[in-house]
């Protein structure tokens, strides 16, 4: 039985290097081949920018697959209302584990993300990242970068809880996304992650991961526009943390309603 | 702190109260703009608009960079409406 175990262990920490391993190649193939295209001349940079985010979407999509096959993972979506919302929003979504980003960037073709420092500077995922036409989260002039994006169009996904939920699962709203929606007005997309039971927090080891794997499910909910919630006759400063208070609320009701749903399915 | 400086701080104060919600109470001359009133680099530029247009003080941004404290405010305002 120990016996049993331990080779379980074992194929899990090997697969997981396995699909680690293909999502740093895959973004190094990606990055480098996007690299050597530039010199093109008749690749507009918009168009450039489009394929570049579609090669992110496939090679996300293609990952978390591998993961599934793998048994490392597994996941649902509902996220039509994401698909069919006006363009010019902002993404916002509840963090509870590693690879929110990735699954996020499976079920979206062309979205724009915040990206750390440690993935901007990274060899692997460095000259992607910066293709795609990302924003590097320690720019001097965050807000103002993602503004002229959400006016031009572009949809830009932000997690308000700034890192992963704690383990108390308590959601904590920084005002991040409330200062961009503010800024210009842009409607907010609220995706919901599940993900049972919690994997890949803050601070686990990218192998440790319960047998079975987490279920992972993401639903998208109706857009949010400003004026539904808050009072934008209010001076800025007020709005931001109406607007901050109001989503994290929002959040704390979605899950304590899904909680309970899967306290009672498994009665 | 002379009375110029206690007009300004109380002009501060209002225009704090209202922009964030706060209690006349915490906007006290030590007190940090960031670790005890919340108050970030994005509520600063909002904070900067608004005391310019209230106090008729031409404020720039690098002018309030070096800003920490409710008191480090007030300086600063007092020594531009000296110069104005």
């Amino acid at each position: 039985m120990m016996q049993l175990t331990r080779i379980r262990k074992a194929w899990q920490i090997s697969t997981a290097a396995i699909c680690y391993f293909l999502f740093g190649l895959g973004a190094l193939i990606v990055g480098i081949f996007f690299r050597l295209l530039s010199p093109l001349p008749f690749i507009p940079p918009a168009s450039r920018q489009r394929m570049i985010r579609w090669s992110v979407h496939k090679g996300c999509l293609t990952f978390i697959r591998i993961m599934r096959f793998f048994g490392l993972i597994r996941y649902t979506f509902d996220v039509d209302s994401m698909k069919q919302a006006r363009p010019g929003h902002i993404v916002i979504a509840n963090h509870p584990s590693l690879i929110d980003v990735v699954l996020l960037l499976a079920v979206n073709e062309q979205m724009c993300c915040f990206v750390k420092s440690a993935v901007w500077e990274s060899i692997f995922t460095g000259a992607v990242v910066r293709q795609a036409g990302y924003i590097p989260n320690n720019a001097e002039q965050v807000l103002p970068m993602a503004a002229a994006k959400l006016e031009a169009g572009e949809n830009i996904l932000i997690f308000p809880e700034g890192t992963r939920t704690k383990e108390d699962n308590v959601i904590r709203f920084k005002r991040g996304a409330a200062n961009m929606a503010v800024a210009v007005n842009a409607a907010i997309m609220p995706v919901v992650i599940e993900c049972h039971p919690r994997a890949l927090k803050k601070g686990d080891k990218w192998y440790d991961i319960p047998p079975g794997g987490p279920e992972f499910k993401l639903t998208s909910k109706n857009l949010i526009t400003l004026e539904d919630c808050i009072d934008t006759s209010l001076p800025r400063p007020k709005q931001y943390r109406q607007l901050t208070s109001y989503l994290e609320s929002y959040y704390k009701r979605q899950l304590i309603a899904v909680s309970d749903t899967n306290t009672l399915s498994e009665k | 702190m002379n009375t110029e400086k206690e007009n300004i701080l109380t002009q501060v104060r209002e225009t704090l109260v209202e922009l964030f919600d706060l209690e006349p109470s915490e906007v006290v001359p030590e007190a940090k703009l960031y670790e005890d009133l919340d108050i970030d680099s994005i509520d600063a530029v909002d904070l900067l608009i608004d005391l310019k247009k209230s106090t008729n003080v031409d404020l720039t941004p690098a002018q309030f960079k070096q800003v920490r404290t409710i008191q480090d405010v007030v300086d600063v305002l007092a020594e531009l409406s000296v110069k104005a």
